[in-house]
């Protein structure tokens, strides 16, 4: 479960793809429990991740972060992990505090070295390295284990390596990585064909070399690979596919596609499926296959099991990138399936050709 | 670093997937063991490796 506490950020990333993300609009403490209350009872049934996202979700400020994820506490049968993903820079000794205190993991998103951030500026256009390196140093010195995600932009030779020699130096636990996509309010992105296979090709080779941080795409490709070597693919593919719903700030509830979040459609009019101020969650989850564009994204997942060769791995694509890309949530291999997916494992089968067993 | 890096262009292939990889078993058995996703989604937001720290 995702849960957007707000919709501002303070910084104003040029590859950002949220729209709003200078609009202070903060989530009602009632959103929460309305949230926490569902989230409580699936918890009953299995354990339930809750992420906060954002926006910059540390800009609702460390008193009312408490108050929004109090409501959920430890879970019923199974637990409930909480996590916040934060660009790191509002870090301070009041946020340590609650990372000490309220069981919420922290993921701070940083996109390598120095020279690697340049995109990552505030809304003067400023930097905002060192300020999210002072948060993290702080999070090292309170003893607050945290992961990595970093948004690669330039793909060239070396920035794999680079990249993941900065997140082994820098003390993370684990290492996501996020090409840059077309996507949202964002047009740019990465040509597939070219750079990118090397990319994943050298992060490849980085962490065989030194695997001592686990980096979230090879961990997904290898686990997808061992299934594959020991016969059981296929029920993998067989299995269902997760969904990853969000909670808006005002409660609007998507089911999948959490980044089409505030966008709207002439075809298929807003990407919400109900509001959880109305309709508890359990319910909302229970009827969101007759939403019509829920529908539709699972529609493309039916596509993709029929037409990709890549579907047990990756198991559907992402339905907001084949919105933003095609303009339909049934259609199938994207840009971003070429880029993170299909190139990745193309990497990974380089990178074990040029190795000894 | 053993696996030098060289910059080359996609090349299409026939050959499904899973022969692919079966074909590199020898090369690819560790890392694949070594692999522990417990969760399968592999979403922008970093929650698969959430489990891992469980």
């Amino acid at each position: 479960m995702l849960m957007q506490p707000t919709t501002l950020c303070n910084l104003n990333c040029t590859y950002c793809y949220l729209p709003d993300r200078n609009v202070a609009r903060r989530m009602s403490t009632e959103v929460a429990q309305r949230v926490a209350a569902g989230v409580r009872e699936w918890s009953r049934q299995r354990p339930v991740a809750v992420v906060w996202h954002g926006g910059e979700p540390l800009a609702v400020g460390p008193a009312y972060f408490r108050a929004l994820v109090e409501p959920f506490g430890p879970g019923e049968t199974h637990p409930v992990i909480q996590a916040v993903q934060t660009n790191a820079t509002l870090i301070d000794e009041a946020w340590c505090e609650v990372f000490a205190t309220v069981p919420v993991r922290v993921t701070v998103s940083l996109d390598g070295p120095q020279e690697a951030n340049a995109a990552r500026v505030d809304w003067a256009g400023g930097p905002s390295t060192q300020r999210a390196m002072s948060g993290i140093a702080m999070l090292r010195q309170a003893g607050i284990r945290f992961g990595m995600i970093a948004v690669v932009a330039d793909a060239s030779p070396g920035a794999a390596a680079d990249l993941y020699r900065f997140a082994c130096e820098l003390g993370c636990d684990n290492l996501g990585v996020n090409l840059a996509e077309k996507k949202g309010v964002y047009a740019g992105g990465q040509d597939p064909e070219y750079s990118v296979v090397a990319f994943w090709q050298e992060l490849a080779a980085c962490w065989h070399a030194d695997p001592r941080i686990q980096v979230r795409e090879l961990d997904h490709a290898y686990t997808y690979i061992r299934e594959e070597l020991s016969g059981t693919a296929a029920q993998r593919a067989d299995r269902p596919v997760m969904p990853l719903p969000l909670v808006m700030w005002d409660g609007d509830f998507l089911p999948v596609g959490a980044e089409l979040a505030g966008f709207r459609s002439a075809q298929h009019g807003p990407f919400t499926a109900g509001n959880v101020l109305d309709t508890p969650l359990t319910v909302l989850t229970a009827r969101a296959t007759e939403v019509p564009w829920v529908a539709e994204a699972l529609a493309g997942v039916t596509n993709c099991r029929k037409h990709c060769d890549y579907f047990a791995y990756c198991r559907g694509g992402q339905v907001a990138n084949k919105y933003f890309e095609t303009g339909r949530l049934d259609s199938t291999e994207t840009t971003y399936c070429r880029a993170s997916k299909i190139s990745l494992m193309e990497g990974i089968l380089r990178h074990a050709e040029r190795s000894r067993p | 670093m053993p696996n030098v890096h060289v910059p080359e262009k996609a090349t299409p292939t026939t050959t499904p997937l899973t022969q692919r990889i079966t074909a590199r078993r020898d090369q690819l058995t560790r890392s694949a063991w070594q692999a522990g996703e417990l969760h399968d989604t592999a979403s922008i937001f970093g929650w698969a490796s959430l489990w891992r720290r469980f």
